[in-house]
């Protein structure tokens, strides 16, 4: 946006004509409600008045007899020329007079008008564009406050899903430990038996490179470990998973995790951090 | 009252000596302008005689406060000609060839006012660099935005608005003795 003094800065270039269309009317609207800036570019005129009087001199054709031959037909054209009596022409100049003194009067009623006029219309401008400016904050606000809500929504569903398993009347609790106790990290799997489904949680579990991640197993009766899904836990160490029980595996006896490489395996190569085995085989 | 003041009230009420004092007083001046940016003389001549009916047919609507009636002269006549010449784009550049001999036209005392005028006009305009002329020529004679200059001369457009600001608060202030007149 331009400033006061970026546009006083640009009234010389202004009155010359060579700013282009968008800056011409941002200064021209900017001016009719400033009155320094009328000031300041009435003299930039000036200057500008006087450079065709830097030209070398030129002899132009007498077109003075041409010019006024024109002046006469547009003097008394569309006029009616009433010739008065000699005794009626100072009354009548009385009244020339009279009339022209308020035609000027009138001219000049009108042009101070005009100029109120055009302050109203730069302060309306103004006010517009604060209130649109406002209406811009109010609409970026409420772009955040959906994304909140967005992000709300998630975290709910999420939790709806948590509370369904938890609300189950088979519900089975798997702690798993580090298989070496110098690690403080744990985990535990709430298996919903009739669901089908299994709801696990990791702590503390440390962090692992790109080209590694975390994937939980279930160990099977008959086929010993199968795939649960892929974790990395976030900054603070926890993890979430929901994964599906196996079908017709056999009973699972245990959960594991282990670390591979990203992308999982359909079986065990790295080492395991976290085993924890079922009371009863299920 | 001063002369132009007396000048400018006599051409609203249409007398023709007025109009008269005009012509001899700017008419060369106008007429120089026109060809200036047309580069056609037939067309000069026109856009000439355009610009001082237009005055003499305007004049009621002269304001004294918004400059001189020289000003409002050149500035129509300026515009009539920027308007030809984009209209026809067949004037050629003619600056520095127009010095046709004097036609013995006869003029006034006054006419050496008008030649100090343009004297110290013209010691403004060879006061700026080459580079200041060439932008301010291209604006005022052509019309030409900056932008239209900057791709015309192949300069960034930032240069070309710093040579037009710098070459205006030059002549701003070579030319002050005559700002103060009207």
């Amino acid at each position: 946006m331009m400033t006061h003094e970026d546009i006083q800065a640009d009234l010389s270039l202004f009155a010359l004509g060579s700013l282009d269309a968008e800056e011409q009317r941002i200064v021209e609207e900017h001016v009719s409600g400033c009155k320094s800036c009328q000031g300041e570019l009435a003299e930039w005129r000036k200057v500008i008045g006087l450079m065709p009087m830097g030209l070398e001199d030129t002899a132009a054709p007498n077109l003075k007899p041409a010019l006024l031959q024109r002046a006469r037909g547009t003097a008394t054209k569309g006029r009616k020329v009433i010739a008065f009596p000699r005794w009626t022409a100072l009354p009548l100049a009385a009244a020339a007079v009279a009339l022209i003194a308020l035609a000027v009067a009138r001219e000049s009623e009108w042009r101070s008008r005009i100029a109120s006029e055009q302050g109203t219309v730069a302060t309306l401008r103004q006010e517009l564009a604060a209130t649109n400016g406002k209406l811009d904050e109010v609409a970026r606000v409420l772009t955040a406050r959906e994304g909140d809500v967005a992000a709300l929504r998630a975290a709910l569903d999420t939790a709806r899903e948590s509370l369904g398993l938890l609300q189950a009347r088979d519900l089975t609790l798997v702690r798993l430990s580090q298989p070496e106790a110098a690690a403080p990290a744990e985990g535990h799997a709430l298996i919903g038996h009739a669901a089908g489904r299994a709801l696990f949680y990791a702590f503390e579990l440390p962090e692992v490179p790109k080209d590694k991640t975390y994937e939980l197993w279930w160990i099977t009766e008959k086929e010993g470990p199968i795939n649960a899904g892929l974790f990395v836990p976030g900054p603070d160490g926890l993890a979430r998973i929901e994964a599906a029980l196996p079908v017709s595996s056999g009973a699972v006896q245990a959960a594991a995790v282990t670390i591979e490489p990203a992308g999982g395996k359909p079986k065990p190569t790295g080492p395991m951090v976290l085993l924890g085995k079922l009371e009863a085989a299920l | 009252m001063d002369e132009a003041r007396e000048m400018g009230l006599a051409l609203v009420q249409q007398q023709e000596r007025a109009l008269s004092q005009l012509y001899d007083r700017y008419g060369n001046a106008v007429y120089g302008l026109a060809l200036r940016v047309t580069g056609d003389h037939g067309m000069a001549q026109e856009i000439s005689l355009d610009t001082f009916m237009q005055v003499w047919q305007q004049a009621a609507r002269y304001n004294d406060q918004q400059g001189s009636i020289q000003s409002w002269l050149f500035t129509i006549a300026r515009s009539r000609a920027i308007d030809r010449l984009r209209a026809t784009r067949a004037a050629k550049r003619t600056y520095g060839e127009n010095h046709a001999e004097s036609q013995g036209v006869e003029r006034p005392d006054d006419m050496v006012e008008v030649a100090e005028r343009r004297q110290l006009v013209r010691r403004a305009m060879a006061d700026l660099s080459p580079a200041q002329r060439t932008a301010l020529e291209l604006a005022f004679f052509e019309g030409l935005s900056h932008s239209q200059i900057a791709d015309r001369l192949g300069e960034p457009l930032g240069t070309v608005k710093t040579r037009l600001r710098q070459a205006m608060i030059t002549l701003r202030r070579t030319l002050g003795p005559l700002l103060a007149t009207p």
